[in-house]
This record gives structure tokens, sequence and C-alpha cells, in this order.
């Protein structure tokens, strides 16, 4: 399985390569435009991981310092919650609050002097958002890396009487550190090679990634030549990224992060940190957990509702639904198969190539981005299948094949510990297939497999990439069709489509991670 | 003198104590009792991580309860991580000078002295991790020496060590004590602790108290 998922991106490859035996690539390497577009990018991504790290760093030492912090719950529930909203509904929400007649910069332009707050469009907003999905990601890590500090030190340095500087120098930098190389890597890849937020918030081609000029080319220029030489150069980016950030080290965000108790701190008493650790915790507020709140706010159910009377908006729900579902069910199979053999495959020294190749197959497509897969695929199967008709399951297997890293993530680790301890005890009982998956898988795996199959299915419904290039009239989705909403209409029924995308991606999270641990909900209750 | 005076603590999974101690320059005190009844708690308390029930914890006249951890006279030992892994053994033991862990050329040579005197000035330039459990203990409690805290807790020092180290570990206690007129108190399981130490011996299973 390992070879196969390795050998169908070999195949999309050679599909990228194959159509530029025209000498195309060199071409687009040349041109002025492309590294243009390639600085402007790495600009962007840039600013936007300085602040995504800033902003999330900060408030994991704020809320770590503070022990309990108000609506503690809430922050770190949002630092969740930015993984599963959809990236367009976000654009919406950010549009809604700080575009031309947002009601955050409505009030921001009365307070402060005209011409100092960003643009409606364009750099300001493309980093906003990627902060709005980033800087969570930064404070999960940085979170469970300070949540990782021996206790003892904790008390040590309270005995010492150490004040802020000195935790700082001696006691939180030296527990991050370690991580930022990584988180920096991983933010930045995402940002460079962002889709939808550029797409939307971007403002022209004065703001844009590869992944925008790939789209652009296919979809408006039909360019299929320069669409795939620029897919394989941001796959070529994409993948050494990858590379690199596993060298830099292993990133820790899926942790449980605690309700830590207050731990005894000098620091935590004066002023100055009071105002210091709450204006962070505010900041973040405001650029995490405003836009989903005005999402809620903002909608005029009077105006938008007739979007409920629209046949494409039920079909789109169909389609999303349907996807996000089966996406999830398979990606979280394939996982468990991948993970079996990589446990099996930890038994024997010799087998470490084969470890090596199930890491690198499930980690190659978190290198690549929806649209390059999608205009991989796009060039693989054009001229052998009715692209737009077969359109369901081509975004189904991307879709599957881009959760399947995250969905590995989080099985990968709980199996290698499950059946370290119960493989013999099986092999003694004679408790094998379905039955050893019944009787001893999902008990002790519920809550990892409810985590994948909700996180998995809120984000193939949410995914702006695939369906971007295979969307038609044919075949919609609901992110398609906010972004056909938000630039036809840019109106309230965009906002009444991102809302009910958050409820949705939030509803299939609870179902499925609820569901699958009730009993264990029953038991913890008797 | 540290004195204790109706200190009370306790509830919940601890039994409810009520206290009273005296223990003066020079001198160990061994606190033991069996598993769960409160010894690291009582230590807590002291060193002000945790409030008790009611009392007074009086050192030279003063209630050290109205005190945070960071002014009470008292360096706490606990039972590993005594000293931060990535910083070498000087760099820790400047710490007893400055939090900030920068020190003039006199204290550094205070800590070469101190090293010395005690017999382990060739750790000195250690990292953490290449100690054993016994040299990170004698390196925590130079610390302490240096930072001139009268009062030290040990929690804990010998439950690590095998029978070799644990001697070293008791004659340096006692010397530190003696020679440095430290207040001691040490959590042990062992009863024959308190006899190696010379020293008094409070038994938490002998104060506990009904509400």
């Amino acid at each position: 399985m390992a070879c196969g998922l390795f050998l169908s991106l070999v195949g999309l490859v050679w599909a990228l390569l194959n159509h530029n035996n025209s000498a195309h690539t060199p071409g687009v390497l040349t041109e002025t435009a492309t590294w243009t577009l390639i600085y402007g990018a790495s600009k962007q991504a840039l600013i936007s991981t300085f602040c995504s790290l800033i902003v999330g760093g900060a408030c994991a030492r704020a809320i770590h310092r503070r022990g309990r912090v108000f609506g503690k719950k809430l922050i770190l529930a949002t630092s969740f919650l930015a993984m599963v909203l959809p990236t367009t509904a976000a654009a919406v929400s950010l549009i809604a609050l700080w575009g031309r007649n947002g009601a955050a910069r409505g009030f921001v332009e009365s307070v402060l002097p005209d011409g100092i707050l960003f643009a409606p469009y364009g750099l300001g907003m493309v980093v906003l958002a990627h902060v709005l999905f980033n800087a969570p990601i930064a404070l999960r890590v940085c979170l469970s890396a300070l949540q990782t500090i021996p206790t003892p030190y904790m008390k040590l340095a309270a005995n010492l009487g150490f004040g802020s500087r000195s935790y700082w120098q001696f006691i939180e930098w030296p527990a991050i550190r370690k991580s930022i190389p990584a988180l920096f890597g991983l933010i930045f890849l995402l940002c460079f090679s962002s889709f939808p937020l550029v797409l939307m918030l971007g403002g022209g081609p004065g703001v844009s990634t590869l992944e925008v000029a790939i789209y652009t080319a296919i979809r408006f220029d039909f360019d299929l030549a320069k669409g795939g030489a620029l897919a394989l150069l941001q796959l070529v980016f994409a993948s050494s990224a990858i590379i690199l950030i596993s060298w830099l080290g292993s990133l820790n965000w899926w942790t449980e992060l605690n309700q830590a108790d207050r731990i005894v701190r000098k620091d935590v008493r004066s002023m100055t940190s009071r105002i210091a650790d709450g204006t962070t915790i505010f900041i973040y507020c405001a650029i995490v957990v405003l836009p989903v709140l005005s999402m809620v706010v903002s909608v005029n159910v009077e105006n938008s509702a007739r979007l409920f009377t629209r046949d494409v908006f039920w079909e789109a729900l169909i389609s999303s639904v349907t996807l996000g579902v089966a996406a999830a069910f398979l990606s979280t199979a394939l996982a468990f198969l991948l993970a079996d053999a990589h446990h099996k495959a930890s038994r024997y020294g010799f087998m470490a190539p084969l470890r090596g190749l199930i890491n690198i197959s499930i980690s190659i497509y978190l290198a690549v981005p929806s649209v390059v897969l999608g205009t991989s695929m796009f060039l693989a199967l054009r001229g052998t299948a009715d692209l737009f008709g077969a359109a369901f399951f081509i975004v189904l297997i991307s879709n599957t094949l881009m959760c399947l890293p995250f969905a590995s993530r989080l099985i990968f680790p709980k199996y290698s510990s499950v059946f370290n301890r119960a493989d013999k005890l099986c092999l003694s009982l004679n408790i094998k297939g379905f039955d050893k998956f019944r009787m001893i898988t999902l008990p002790s795996m519920r809550t990892e497999i409810g985590l994948s199959l909700g996180l998995c299915s809120a984000l193939a419904m949410g995914d702006f990439g695939v369906i971007a290039l295979f969307g038609s009239e044919q075949f919609r989705t609901l992110p398609w069709l906010l972004y056909q909403y938000s630039s036809r209409y840019g109106g309230g029924e965009a906002e009444l489509l991102g809302l009910i995308m958050l409820g949705l991606a939030l509803l299939k999270y609870f179902i499925f991670y609820t569901i699958l641990r009730l009993p264990e909900i029953r038991k913890s209750n008797a | 003198m540290l004195e204790a005076r109706a200190l009370t603590f306790g509830g919940g999974p601890i039994p409810r104590h009520l206290i009273n101690f005296q223990v003066a320059p020079g001198q160990i005190m061994v606190i033991s009792g069996p598993s769960g009844i409160g010894k690291t708690t009582l230590l807590n308390i002291i060193s002000g991580f945790h409030a008790p029930g009611s009392g007074a914890l009086l050192w030279c006249g003063q209630n050290l309860l109205a005190l945070p951890v960071w002014e009470r006279p008292i360096s706490f030992l606990f039972q590993s991580k005594n000293l931060f892994d990535h910083l070498s053994c000087r760099a820790n033991l400047r710490f007893s000078f400055s939090t900030t862990g920068s020190v003039s050329t006199d204290q550094d040579r205070l800590i070469e002295d101190t090293l010395t005197d005690l017999g382990i000035a060739h750790l000195i330039d250690r990292m953490p991790p290449s100690l054993s459990g016994g040299e990170e203990q004698r390196i925590a409690l130079a610390r302490a020496v240096l930072k001139r805290d009268p009062v030290i807790l040990l929690d804990e020092p010998f439950s690590a060590l095998d029978a070799k180290n644990r001697q070293r570990a008791l004659d340096f206690i006692k010397d530190v004590a003696l020679r440095h007129s430290r207040a001691i108190l040490a959590v042990s399981h062992n009863p024959l602790d308190a006899t190696a130490l010379a020293a008094e011996a409070l038994d938490l299973s002998k104060t506990r108290i009904h509400s």
C-alpha cells in the first residue's frame, strides 16, 4: 500500500513532467514574473510566519504563566477550531470584519488617523488571515512544549526568586526553542502555499502564491503547460521544505492541552506582567476568536434565508457532507492499514527501509498542495476520462490523500503502544482479523479514531483546492459555492453559508468524537 | 530557630495533622511516616508552595507564613531535577547570588572555594545529566550553602542512592548542618536515617488528628 501511495505520487509527477516535455518548464523558470511571484509569496509567508509565531507563542506563554485564565477553555478550544475552520468561511468572515465596510474597520478607523490601517484587500488582510489559522498552531506547539517543563524546575525557580526575564531565559525558552525551527518551517510552508485565502483576500496579482498562479493559468488562461510547470516548481519547493522540516525535528501539536494548576511564580504578581499577559491574550482573541464570533453575529438571517430555497445549496451540502464523511473513513482506514504495516516492520531491524517508505509515502502528501495534486490529476486523466463527470471521485481521492498525514499522526503512536503490549496476547489467544479490531483496537483507540474521523471529515469538507479546478455546474461543494457567492453576490448569503460550514465542521467533529467515546463516557458517569 | 506552632494541615487524601517542632541552626530533623501521610506536603507548607490550615511557622520570631516562597530563608531540594539540565554546575551554582546568572569574579571564586571545601570541586564544569544522583544532590546542597539560606529542606534525599552513596550523603548532610550552621529538615521513609544523622525525629503517624 505504501508503494501504491508512493507510486501514485510518482505517477502524478510523471504526468507533470510528461506534459512539460515541450521545454515549457525552463521557460517558466526564466520568466521574471515567476521569480517576482516567488519573491512576493516568500515575503508574505515570512511576515505571516513571524506574526503567527509571536501572537501564538506569546499567548501560550501568558496562559502557561497565569495557570488559570478567564476564558482559557475557550482559547484552547479555538486553537483546535482554527484547524477545522473552512478557509473560505474564514475569508468571508474577515471581509465582514475588516473589509471595506467591515465592522471592525469602521471602529478602528474612527479611532486611528487615516492611512494607518491596512487596506481592505492585499498583504495586510492575507497576513491577518494566515495569523488566524497559524497562531493557534503556534499556541498549541508552544503550550505543549511549556507543559513539558518539569514541575521541580518551576518550584526551584520560585524558590530561587526568578523574575520574568530569568524564567524566559533559563526555563521557558529552552523548553520551546527545540520546536521553533520546525514550527517556523511548517507555518512558512503553509503560508507560502496558501490558496483560498490569498485568492479571496489578496486583491490581485500584487499578492499571490504559486497555487493562485496555477489556478489562474488552468482555470482562466487555459494554459495547461504553464500550470503544469508551476505545479512542478511548487512541488519541488514544498518537498524540499518538508524534508527540511523533518530534519529540523518533530512537532508535538496533538497532545491534549491540560488545565494546569497554578504554579507559584514571583513574576505574575507585578502590574507590568498582568498588563502584558492581558494585552497578549486580548490580541490573540481579537485575531482568532473575533472572526469566529463575528460569523455568528453578522449573519442577517432574514436577508440570507433565501439560500435555503436554492437547489444548488442543497446539492452542494449533500456533496460536501458525503465527501467529508467518505474521505474521513477512507483516510482513517488507510491510516490503520499503514499503522499495522509500520508496527510489524518495526519489529525487525532489516525492515527499516519499509518503515521509511511508509513514513515518506504519508508525509509526502503533506508537501503536495491540493491545487498541485488537482493539476497533476487533471493532466494525468485528461483525455482518458470524463474529468468533470468523475469530479466527485477525483476530489474524494485527493481529499483522502491530503487527510492521510493528519489521520496517521493520530493513529500511529497509539496503535504502536497498544500492540506493543497486546501483540503476544493476541497471538497466544488467536485473536485476529475483525475480532482483533472489535475487541482490542476499537476499545483502546476510541478517542484517536473519533478525533481522526472528526478532523478529517471537517478538513475534507472545507477544502477548496482540487474543487477549485474541478467544480462545475454538475458538481459543486459548499466551499466552491461560498467562493462563487462571495465574489458574485458579496453579501448575506456568503456569510450564512460560512456559518453553516463552520457549524457542519463542528457538528461532524462532535458527532464522531462523542459517538465513539460513548462507552467511555457511560463508564465514567456510572 | 525554625519553629512550628500548632501548625495544622491535611484533608482529602492526606490525613489531618497538628504539628509542633523546633529546629535550631546546626540541627537536623528527620520527618518520617508511611507513604501518603503528608511528608512532602509538610515541606511544601514550610517552603511556601502550599498553605496550612492554621498555626504559625516562625523563624527568629518572624511568621514565615506571611511571606511568599522566594522571600522565605529556605532552600528546598526536591527528589530530583534540582539542577537545570541544560546549564553547567557552575551556571546552576551562580543562581545562589543572582537570578540572572551573572556574578562577579569574587562570587565565582567563592563558588570554587565552597566546592573545594565540600570536596566536590571536580564537578564544577560538568553538565547535570552526566552526574550521578548523589553528585547532583551534593551540588544542589552546595548551592543552598552558597545561597546562605539558614534552613534547608530535603525531600527523600536518600531514596535513589545505593548503600555507598547513601553513607556519603549522610556524612555530607551532617557536615553542612554542623560546619555551615544550617537547620535541616529531611523527609525519609527509613526510621534508621534519624539515628544515622544523629537527628531529631518527627513521625507523622503520631501527629494525626481527627477533625
